[in-house]
């Protein structure tokens, strides 16, 4: 089982988060986080003021800054995000606010940083269903 | 209980056209966007912009086609301000910060049944200058004036949960076919259909 770090309600971060474990976030993060090998979940408490470069991005909370991910973004119904989305896959539930741009790439070299990032890839890339819930107009 | 929630069967919330009988089917099912999503997907990197409610679903399908999607969710603003009692189309689409002419699709959705004509007028006309030219631009209307305007959420529990989103008729009103022509007379009519027994869809191109 992976470690699971946490930033707790009270806890205010400004700068650059980086490591190797997976991170929850129910505190306030203000600069950048990248964790290229790993999850980041903003709780429903969290928020975070950063651009996110991780494996998989949950976000339950409130996120402003661009999220990058190299296998899947989930926005949870509660969840919120200003701010642009690049993964290969992604979900948004019913509920979740989300004002950006997404671009779904290949699942490489897409969480490595700001100076890596690749151009959208021609290839279009599996997706998973929501496994919950499905939204639509009527 | 909310009560702007209302449970019915799937099966029979299906029967009508309004949703999907099973999870994972699209909820939404329109031609018009099957053909912007086809032609997003023969050249990768066009951009296309979603102004309507968010509708998760399809913000990824069109994301799938390896387009880049512009998402903007326009109906909380605007009905904050309808609650407020003045609509401002300028405030409203403040924040849909894209150089004009760079859009290779459109969704518009129904907000132009949600506006006033004259503020619908003045939306169509932002987002024409948006659009690229021979790009396509995509709306939906009402049939009837009033009629209710929901979000799903589908159970596994063999539920539909319609969540109502709009409902007060002077939200929702039915725009006339000369006013339809006159609210897109600078783009080209490529096609029309009725997409449930209470919608309308066009698709429609600005001409190269």
């Amino acid at each position: 089982m992976n470690a699971v770090a946490m930033i707790g309600k009270s806890i205010i971060i400004k700068g650059e988060l980086s490591g190797n474990e997976d991170l929850v976030v129910e505190g306030t993060v203000e600069g950048k986080i990248s964790l290229v090998e790993n999850s980041v979940v903003i709780g429903s408490e969290g928020r975070v003021t950063a651009n996110v470069f991780a494996r998989i991005v949950t976000i339950t909370g409130k996120v402003e800054g661009d999220v990058t991910a190299s296998e899947r973004v989930e926005i949870t119904a509660s969840g919120s995000i200003k701010g642009n989305i690049r993964a290969p896959r992604l979900v948004i539930n019913d509920g979740a606010f989300f004002q950006g741009s997404v671009e779904m790439q290949k699942p490489t070299n897409v969480a490595k940083g700001p100076d890596s990032r690749t151009p959208a890839s021609p290839s279009k890339p599996i997706m998973e269903q929501p496994d919950k819930s499905v939204v639509g107009v009527a | 209980m909310n009560p702007n929630v209302v449970s019915q069967p799937r099966h029979q919330v299906a029967s009508q056209g309004a949703a999907p009988a099973l999870l994972g089917e699209r909820v939404y099912e329109s031609a018009a966007l099957r053909r912007i999503e086809e032609r997003l997907a023969r050249t990768p990197g066009q951009r296309v912009l979603t102004v309507g409610r968010l509708c998760g679903e399809t913000v990824v399908s069109l994301a799938e086609t390896g387009a880049r999607v512009y998402v903007h969710d326009l109906l909380v603003p605007l009905l904050v301000q309808i609650d407020r009692g003045t609509v401002d189309v300028d405030q409203l689409l403040h924040q849909v910060d894209l150089p004009p002419g760079t859009l290779d699709a459109i969704c518009l959705w129904d907000l132009p049944d949600m506006l006033p004509l004259a503020d619908s007028a003045r939306l169509i006309q932002r987002m024409t200058r948006l659009l690229a030219p021979r790009g396509h631009l995509t709306a939906l209307f009402h049939v009837a004036a009033g009629d209710t305007a929901y979000r799903y959420r589908l159970s596994p529990g063999g539920l539909v949960q319609m969540e109502v989103v709009a409902s007060r008729p002077r939200l929702l009103r039915a725009t006339v076919n000369n006013d339809m022509l006159e609210l897109f007379s600078a783009l080209t009519l490529q096609n029309s259909a009725l997409l449930r027994p209470q919608m309308r869809e066009l698709l429609l191109q600005k001409p190269g």
